[in-house]
């Protein structure tokens, strides 16, 4: 199984002169929204460089943010042949369908699903586990004990990650992103303890975000068993090439997508 | 053959946004219906896609409760004209299915080409669903105009957990190995064809599956 490189695009609203539109931030530790672009033309460039999947993450989630993410949805597949995934403030099914409607391929569930965690069994069932991803936001708490923290970051709700990650899979979670809240933006690499005691306990795909700076960051989530790894800031820096980031990849021995087998 | 006339067919499975979308890149035209009533004739299609992602039974249940069942049975397959299934979609012209129906029992599909649709065996511990990237190796025996210009061991997208155990082996057109298991990842019997894969979401190959599609 190829390994998946998963760039990563989050929105919030800027006010122009004819009314909200979604920009392109980055963040450090969830904060610190530096603006970087526009959302359609970014995801064309990395179709372009071969990006296995795009994530697309509404940071304001919102009633107000709602329906313009569901427009740049629906901008992002009319354009591209990649595979989306789409989340933000999602808490109930008329969104999910919405989004999936709209062209999403799976939907990323947080908050919602913890307030709610009903809404993982309903979900799943009516659309499949393949399509429902739980995202995991964690700050690591003592020696290989992590915890849970909801509405971007900002609430700690004291569940520990392992568990709430054996919790989600139990009701129908067919993959997990986990980021780490510390490790975000900072570019000194995943926390790769904390990807292994998830890969360890639940046997569904896992998504690895947070930290990744250079291409030997992602070689070293992988090894720990990432099926995929997702970055924002990586993919923005103008020292990075992420073709060449894919064959340091191939070249540790990692089973990934390259250009010349794509053509 | 020239600007081929698409038919989306619109169950109610999931996301029909994005293929709509990729068919609508090539030189063809598209309509979508939700329900088979509100075809005019069938001279104005050419070429039908059966796209969806959920469970076999809740899919076979949503074909059967818009009539599209008995349209593809029936209607479409007497005329003999091509047909696509999409992962969910290409699950459910097997004869029957596993997931979602209750304990012993199997849920008869659209039974165009035989086989039965189970889930995917892993080894190595390999986590479920199977998603990501992977090689797709078209099998020499059975040759297809359907794999014209693609390469043999080229990667197409795929997010499944059951595939589909053809009965006759002249129907697998390709394989894709997850772990040491072997799944049949393109199906065919005449001009009925379906992938497990994602063709809309597989970027560069996935548009020239797609152009070969409508080559038929």
């Amino acid at each position: 199984m190829k390994r998946r490189l998963i760039p990563k695009l989050q929105l919030i609203l800027k006010q122009t002169y004819n009314g909200k539109k979604p920009i392109l931030v980055l963040t450090k530790q969830f904060s610190g929204y530096r603006p970087v672009g526009d959302v359609i033309s970014q995801a064309k460039i990395f179709e372009a460089q071969l990006a296995d999947e795009i994530v697309l993450v509404d940071l304001i989630g919102n009633d107000e943010s709602w329906p313009i993410l569901l427009d740049t949805v629906q901008l992002i597949s009319e354009v591209l042949a990649t595979p989306l995934s789409v989340g933000g403030g999602l808490k109930d099914l008329d969104q999910i369908q919405a989004l999936l409607n709209r062209g999403a391929d799976k939907v990323i569930i947080n908050t919602g699903a913890i307030e709610d965690p009903e809404l993982i069994n309903r979900a799943s069932s009516l659309y499949g586990s393949q399509c429902i991803t739980l995202s995991i936001d964690a700050i690591k708490k003592e020696q290989d004990t992590w915890l849970v923290f909801k509405s971007n970051g900002s609430i700690n709700t004291g569940i520990a990650v392992i568990d709430w990650a054996k919790e989600v899979v139990e009701r129908g979670a067919g993959e997990i992103l986990i980021t780490s809240i510390i490790n975000d933006g900072g570019g000194n690499g995943l926390d790769l303890e904390l990807i292994q005691s998830i890969v360890r306990a639940v046997n569904v795909p896992i998504i690895a975000s947070g930290g990744c700076g250079i291409a030997k960051h992602f070689v070293d989530g992988y090894k720990v068993g990432a099926s995929g790894i997702a970055s924002g800031t990586y993919f923005f820096k103008r020292d990075q090439n992420p073709i060449q980031c894919r064959s340091h990849i191939a070249n540790s021995g990692i089973p990934i997508r390259l250009s010349l087998f794509s053509e | 053959m020239k600007h081929p006339k698409v038919l989306v067919i619109d169950a109610g499975l999931g996301n029909i946004g994005s293929v709509v979308a990729s068919f609508e890149r090539q030189d063809c035209q598209i309509f979508t219906y939700d329900s088979p009533d509100k075809i005019d004739s069938l001279d104005l299609i050419s070429h039908v896609i059966l796209p969806g992602v959920g469970s076999f039974a809740k899919g076979m249940s949503a074909l059967r409760e818009r009539g599209w069942d008995h349209w593809i049975k029936n209607e479409w397959r007497q005329i003999d004209r091509p047909l696509l299934g999409i992962c969910l979609g290409m699950q459910l012209l097997a004869s029957k299915g596993q997931e979602g129906a209750s304990q012993g029992c199997l849920t008869s599909g659209l039974d165009q080409i035989p086989g039965v649709v189970n889930r995917l065996e892993t080894s190595f511990n390999l986590p479920l669903p199977h998603i990501g990237w992977n090689e797709v190796i078209w099998q020499k025996e059975n040759q297809s105009l359907i794999a014209a210009n693609l390469p043999n061991n080229g990667d197409f997208y795929f997010v499944h957990s059951y595939v589909f155990d053809v009965y006759n082996q002249a129907h697998a057109l390709a394989k894709t190995s997850y772990g040491s298991t072997f799944f049949t990842s393109v199906v065919s019997n005449g001009l009925c064809f379906g992938t497990q894969f994602h063709p809309e979401k597989s970027q560069r190959l996935g548009k020239r599956f797609i152009s070969n599609f409508l080559n038929f």
